[in-house]
């Protein structure tokens, strides 16, 4: 698969006047043509600041470094990426504006009043009878129709690839399996690359082939979706997974994660998720581990990481 | 198990008083649902259902058209004044997201006594100590008492909310949705928090949730609403093995795992 995004190297930090705050630690990131890609963490991970960046949407007081390249092609972090991706967030009653009817803002959008072209964007994405949604205010369509609404806002720029930032978090179970079908639809069918960023792994599960997982800044664990869901190698995935509730956690209890996600007002030595791991040794508190292969595609950035074998603790691999 | 409220024929509307509208608008119809003393019930179903109304039926905060709510014995359909306040005591509600429920320029240790203060006739000492072992039983630190809500993390914040809910020492807590607003990773932490509180308490939760591995996770029985009606209820791990209701099986179908 060729390379639609390439981003390296890149670095996000604040700075507010009680002193810098680093969100992105270097993250290195490839999307091909038409993939999928899921990233994953917990709030505060900086999942949406790495792709505001990206997109140059981020505040003149933050300090972004690294390099971006569209199909191979150097190009700025100053919104040079909008022209190729469109970005649609969690609540899409606050993307619309509540004054306009759909086919106004549609109309901006897509640079056209032609009902008829207008019309064929809402079909793309589902929306039954065009020509009273395009005459109708967001408040009187549901939740599942507005963010169909938002997403072909997205597609009027005909854009590469789609950056959804929690798309469906706001939704009903089953709207939300209906928007995470259209994406995959879409993405079968005029080829757009996605990147979906969610809290949510059984949502990533459904549709990426892909998942990075983020930590502080950082990437956490990288790879196909079935490698990372079900040989977690970085024991902040494997945390992640044993907190969900499953069928078999009936009557026990759940395996949190004690403490916080580094606020990155305090510098970091080492692994930034030592003080939270159960696994971390001396090592982990003195070095910064880089990224270790586990399966050809999927890695972990991990000291105890050996390649072959997936899981950390796992009693055939390193000694604990 | 005897219930300890028990709903009959409840029928809640609201009617709008905007222009053009003229027609009350039933957002619960001819319910009943009993729930169980010392036992943990979750009502699923979609956002517009009617599972906030219902809470808030409970908890005194939107007026029933008709119909019967008796809990441990009083009817609490019409109940007002101390009479209403005495019984209403005995339920808690805990919400949604922990810094709409809490006031943002009150600390949160005054927050956690304020219950103790309007409803009993404790010393200002003795709510002190009360407020600061509710404090510890939720596994807050003693800082934390002079902090404003927004210098919580969002578990934190929750947890202050269930030590405000607990003072009064209530046999029923109401949960809307009480761990959607959180990540995964705290929402496991106050999850095990919410069974413990339970087992040490012997308290009966009614628990209002859209997920249902929560509901799974922590419930006795499930009952599944739509469209203002319990369409079917069912022990937990029966309704998942044979969901009996269509709805419940689309519910079903469109969930997603990990």
């Amino acid at each position: 698969m060729s390379s639609l995004l390439e981003a390296e190297g890149l670095h996000v930090t604040f700075n507010p006047p009680t002193g810098p705050v680093q969100a992105v630690r270097g993250v290195s990131l490839r999307l091909g043509d038409g993939e999928i890609i899921g990233v994953a963490g917990e709030s505060g991970c900086g999942k949406t600041v790495l792709f505001r960046a990206l997109l140059g949407l981020l505040p003149d007081t933050a300090r972004v470094e690294g390099s971006l390249r569209l199909d191979g092609e150097p190009i700025g972090m100053d919104g040079s990426l909008r022209t190729a991706a469109s970005l649609i967030y969690q609540n899409p009653g606050a993307s619309l504006n509540p004054v306009y009817t759909i086919g106004q803002q549609l109309g901006l959008v897509a640079g056209t009043d032609e009902a008829t072209v207008l019309g064929e964007l809402l079909e793309q994405v589902g929306l039954p009878d065009p020509v009273r949604t395009l005459e109708s205010y967001p408040h009187e369509l549901s939740g599942g129709m507005s963010q169909r609404a938002v997403i072909a806002l997205a597609l009027a720029q005909s854009p590469r690839l789609l950056i959804a930032d929690e798309p469906t978090t706001a939704l009903d179970v089953t709207t939300q399996a209906q928007v995470l079908d259209l994406i995959e639809e879409l993405r079968d069918r005029i080829g757009l690359a996605v990147v979906l960023i969610s809290h949510d792994l059984a949502v990533l599960r459904r549709v990426c082939e892909r998942i990075v997982v983020v930590y502080a800044g950082q990437i956490a664990e990288d790879g196909r979706a079935a490698q990372v869901l079900e040989t977690p190698s970085h024991p902040y995935t494997q945390a992640l997974l044993q907190s969900i509730p499953r069928p078999e956690t009936v009557g026990q209890d759940l395996a949190s994660i004690g403490g916080l996600v580094p606020d990155g007002r305090t510098p970091i030595t080492g692994c930034a998720y030592a003080p939270r791991c159960p696994h971390a040794r001396d090592a982990c508190r003195s070095d910064q581990p880089a990224p270790r292969p586990v399966q050809p595609g999927h890695s972990a950035a991990c000291i105890l990481v050996e390649p072959g074998h997936a899981m950390v603790g796992d009693p055939s691999g390193p000694a604990e | 198990m005897t219930a300890l409220l028990s709903i009959r024929d409840l029928r809640v509307e609201y009617s709008p008083r905007g222009a053009g509208r003229r027609h009350p608008i039933t957002v619960i119809e001819s319910l009943d649902l009993d729930v169980l003393r010392g036992e943990t019930l979750a009502v699923v179903g979609e956002s517009g259902a009617g599972k906030s109304t219902l809470a808030e039926a409970v908890v005194g905060l939107v007026r029933p058209t008709v119909g019967s709510m008796t809990y441990d014995g009083t009817e609490l359909v019409g109940l007002r004044g101390r009479a209403g306040r005495r019984v209403r005591v005995r339920i808690q509600m805990v919400a949604q997201n922990p810094l709409l429920a809490l006031s943002p320029r009150l600390p949160v240790g005054a927050q956690i006594e304020e219950p103790l203060r309007i409803h009993t006739a404790l010393s200002r000492v003795q709510c002190r100590q009360r407020s600061d072992e509710m404090i510890a039983a939720l596994d807050l630190s003693p800082a934390m008492r002079d902090r404003l809500p927004h210098e919580l993390s969002g578990g934190q914040a929750q947890r202050a909310v269930l030590a405000r809910a607990l003072v009064l020492e209530p046999s029923m807590v109401i949960f809307d949705e009480p761990t959607s607003a959180l990540d995964v990773s705290v929402q496991a932490g106050v999850l095990n928090l919410l069974q413990q509180l339970k087992a040490d308490h012997g308290l009966t939760y009614l628990f209002i949730t859209h997920d249902l591995g929560v509901a799974r996770h922590l419930a006795d029985r499930i009952a599944v609403m739509r469209n203002g009606e319990i369409v079917e209820q069912q022990p937990a791990e029966a309704l998942f093995a044979g969901p009996e209701h269509p709805y419940t099986r689309s519910l079903l179908a469109s969930s997603l795992t990990v």
